[in-house]
């Protein structure tokens, strides 16, 4: 194990180091200046002389390949640059919106498992009947809807007409909340994006969770077990479920990256300060040092990701092992 | 009497003046409903280049420093165009226009306590006008024919401007809110190290009603209230500058009262009206919408064919439909904030006679109702009559419009979508620049229509519009030295009424800002302005109903 974890890390390291090169390459080819984004002539025209200043104080007058050196340099260093739009340190900028992104992630991911599972099971279990049916046309209907569209239907239902719950934002800034005030604000808050964003999740889920399971309980082991007289229950959830999850630990272990990456969308119509916005604003923006790190963040939680899938195998699985 | 009714009478004597005396402070308490509060105030996305005022580019930031930072005189760059003193109380210049000798306010002092003076002015100065520092959107303005100005320190409330030329508008030049000196030099942060420092990217110190407490990344921006400003303590307690990006969601957050205070588009007016709590003010902006014609191609190089197609856009209807009636159609080149602005005779919705034009160019009929060229010069006969019109901004009402009109009289316009920077980086700082055609939304020239110096009047390469006239340019240059503004006035006009003839942009409307609030906000006092470095001119005095 510990030679495959190794082999691992070494791979690890190749492919980080080609998404950088790569990534840095495409992104200064792509075409625009971010002097115009940073400047907009339409509201200050600045002289050829000005424009070349501020490319220089940027940093983005030297060549490509000087520039890459430099940002591996310092990236190694543990100086991921300055956002060219905000000036302020790229991990900054990451560590400031990480945690709300997380935060927003996690609670989508929980609610759609907590949901999931049970729904898939009982799915399964009652195949062909009107709890089946029931829950496939809501799985189509919540992997069909567009998220940007049954956002704005619950803010207009639940925060402008009906007032239950706020509508932007991660909390009330309008006065100083400590405590179980403040957590209590933030989980008010915290409702409507995260139904929002578990939506096509949880449906998802369900599905891959009602197919696995239907596959398992035709297995003949199964049948052993309901002939043993083992409760159907206990066949269901003991022994049934948990060989059905081993798929569902792979599309979880690959949503990872997801989790860190955020969601622009939600995160845009919900004002949530998180990830996605700030890593589609970079792109908007042509922010090369936060779109550097930022990509190099999710390479890396996308090889963490894919670690830990392949070792909750093992774990679920006694049957895998890795030489 | 007995000795109880004495006492009966003597308590009710007290009772009554008690009320009374109740009924007085009572009265006298009314203002202090108008302390207190906190005004949400909707934005549409961060600071861009962060929250020091010279380093400003024109985003969010500037409705921060609208509460927190003040410039030595308001106007000009600014909205309206007459002068107002902010931290400088009065200044004088020399008969030769040379030496401007500015009077500071005294008792003002920095939201950290410590005073403000004439170092602070040197300190400003030096640093925008140093090149380490980046502060590239305001740095030209302290410069003339190249030369920095010259700030010297007369006392501790008085400064001397020295310029190399006359600048007639030099208070609207240098319209830039001021910086602490005592910051920087305490801190040791250098000119160069300003961008990334503390004040720029968390917030710094000023002069003005609020400080910045707080800047939550793509969150908010939060003011709190400086008791010591030098009007008087604010009603406000605190300023929220909610970050809020989709406008849908910006326009939800209003009607459920989560925002008090949001710029709106005029197609949100509607739902703002029917809500009971909620409206809508107009103020017009100095700002136009134009559309640009690239007159060094052959198909747009001759004045007739600018003429033609200015024709035939029915303006009155475009500005009725894509602005609902707000703000007003243009008659000449400048905003009409500038003091050089004057109507002039208009160019009258006429499709018959813009045909007639283009077939005098040379232009004749071809397949499809488009014109094909004849004898037009510069351009290959039988070519089609084809412009691109290049589209930056999603939900840019006006290229179709002008499809639809041009085509009525053979025009074909088809629609290049691009992003506005990859625009810019194409088409800026090049003589033969790919454009066809685009739209414009320029503006906060100013009252002096020397601020569009730069997008008319030098030479096709700098100019976003393609456009260089040599009279103009001599006008321009003429304006710049005059030892007036009246003086300056005179050339600009005529510098108009040729660029007017010319029409290497076809101006279409002024904008307006439309701000939806909360009725619970109170901003008669604070008094709404159209101002680049902020939305009132008092907002200390603004204040929310509880």
């Amino acid at each position: 194990m510990s030679q495959y974890l190794l082999r691992r890390i070494l791979v690890s390291l190749l492919v980080l180091f080609t998404v950088s090169a790569g990534s840095f390459v495409l992104m200064h080819l792509a075409p625009g200046d971010p002097v115009y984004v940073y400047v907009n002539p339409e509201k200050r025209n600045m002289s050829p002389e000005s424009l070349d200043a501020l490319r220089h104080q940027l940093g983005l007058d030297r060549p490509i390949l000087v520039q890459y050196l430099f940002w591996l340099r310092n990236t190694l260093e543990g100086n991921w640059g300055y956002s060219v739009k905000s000036r302020a340190p790229v991990l900054r900028e990451i560590a400031s919106r990480l945690p709300n992104t997380l935060l927003l992630s996690f609670a989508s991911l929980i609610l759609a498992v907590v949901v999931a599972i049970p729904i898939g099971t009982l799915s399964a279990v009652k195949q062909y009947s009107i709890v089946d049916y029931l829950s496939t046309i809501g799985a189509f209907v919540g992997i069909s809807v567009p998220s940007f569209w049954f956002a704005l239907i619950l803010i207009w239902l639940l925060s402008v007409k009906l007032g239950w719950l706020p509508s932007t934002g991660m909390r009330t800034l309008t006065v100083e909340l400590t405590g179980g005030a403040a957590m209590l604000d933030v989980i008010r808050h915290l409702v409507l994006p995260v139904v929002v964003l578990s939506l096509a999740q949880m449906s998802e889920w369900t599905r891959y969770v009602r197919t696995a399971l239907l596959e398992v309980l035709g297995q003949d082991y199964i049948r052993t077990a309901r002939a043993k007289g083992v409760p159907e229950s206990m066949v269901t959830v003991k022994h049934a479920l948990r060989n059905a999850l081993i798929p569902v630990i792979t599309i979880a272990g690959l949503s990872l990256p997801a989790l860190v990456n955020g969601a622009y969308v939600v995160e845009t119509i919900f004002g949530w300060p998180g990830m996605g916005r700030l890593g589609v604003n970079a792109i908007m923006a042509r922010d090369y040092p936060v779109i550097m790190g930022v990509t190099m963040m999710s390479c890396v939680v996308v090889i963490a990701g894919n670690l830990l899938a392949d070792l909750a195998y093992v774990v679920a699985d006694p049957r895998i092992h890795y030489a | 009497m007995t000795v109880r009714k004495m006492l009966a009478i003597a308590c009710l004597v007290s009772c009554f003046a008690a009320a009374v005396c109740v009924g007085l402070l009572g009265s006298s308490s009314a203002p202090d409903e108008k302390y207190g509060g906190t005004l949400v105030w909707g934005v549409s996305d961060d600071p861009l280049g962060g929250l020091c005022p010279i380093l400003t580019n024109g985003g969010t930031d500037l409705f921060a420093y609208g509460f927190s930072a003040q410039p030595l005189s308001w106007g000009g760059e600014n909205y309206p165009a007459e002068l107002r003193p902010i931290l400088a109380t009065s200044w004088e210049v020399s008969p030769d226009g040379l030496v401007w000798t500015i009077h500071l306010r005294s008792g003002v002092n920095w939201q950290d306590g410590k005073p403000f003076t004439a170092d602070d002015v040197l300190f400003w100065a030096q640093t925008i006008q140093d090149p380490a520092t980046g502060a590239e959107w305001f740095r030209e303005r302290f410069y003339v024919d190249g030369l920095p100005f010259t700030f010297e320190k007369i006392d501790a409330y008085t400064v001397r401007v020295t310029t190399a030329a006359p600048v007639d508008n030099l208070m609207s030049s240098i319209c830039v809110p001021l910086i602490p000196a005592h910051y920087f030099i305490e801190n040791n942060i250098s000119n160069s190290e300003i961008a990334t420092s503390p004040a720029n990217v968390s917030g710094g110190l000023g002069t003005g009603p609020f400080r910045i407490a707080e800047y939550r990344p793509s969150e908010a921006i939060i003011l709190e209230r400086f008791d010591g400003y030098w009007r008087g303590r604010p009603y406000l307690d605190r300023v929220v500058l909610r970050i809020i990006p989709d406008p849908d969601a910006m326009l939800s957050a209003l009607l459920s009262g989560e925002v008090d205070w949001t710029m709106i588009a005029v197609n949100q007016i509607p739902q703002v009206k029917k809500s009971a709590a909620c409206d809508v003010i107009a103020i017009p902006v100095d700002a136009a919408y134009s559309i640009a014609l690239n007159s060094t191609k052959p198909m747009l190089a001759d004045k007739r064919t600018r003429h033609a197609l200015m024709e035939a856009l029915d303006r009155r209807a475009i500005w009725e439909n894509v602005s609902m009636g707000y703000g007003q159609i243009l008659y000449g080149p400048w905003i009409p904030v500038c003091t050089a602005y004057e109507d002039l005779p208009d160019y009258p919705y006429d499709v018959a006679a813009a045909k007639a034009l283009l077939a005098e160019v040379g232009w004749l009929p071809g397949p499809g109702g488009i014109l094909v060229a004849g004898n037009v010069a510069g351009v290959v006969p039988g070519t089609r009559f084809r412009l691109e019109y290049w589209v930056t901004r999603v939900g840019d009402a006006f290229p179709t419009l002008v499809q639809a009109y041009w085509r009525d009289i053979g025009v074909e316009v088809e629609q290049k979508f691009t992003e506005s920077s990859v625009f810019f980086d194409e088409n800026m700082g090049k003589a033969d620049k790919p454009f066809d055609v685009y739209t414009v939304r320029n503006g906060f020239f100013g009252p002096s229509a020397g601020n569009y110096s730069d997008l008319i009047g030098s030479d096709a390469a700098a100019s976003m519009y393609s456009y260089a006239n040599s009279q103009v340019a001599a006008l321009f240059d003429q304006a710049s030295h005059a030892a007036s503004p009246a003086e300056a006035d005179v050339y600009y006009k005529q510098a108009g009424r040729i660029i007017w003839d010319d029409l290497p942009i076809l101006p279409l409307f002024q904008r307006t800002a439309l701000w939806a609030y909360n009725t619970r906000v109170q901003y008669a006092d604070a008094v709404v302005s159209a101002s680049l470095l902020g939305v009132f001119e008092n907002p200390e005095l603004l204040w929310v109903k509880k």
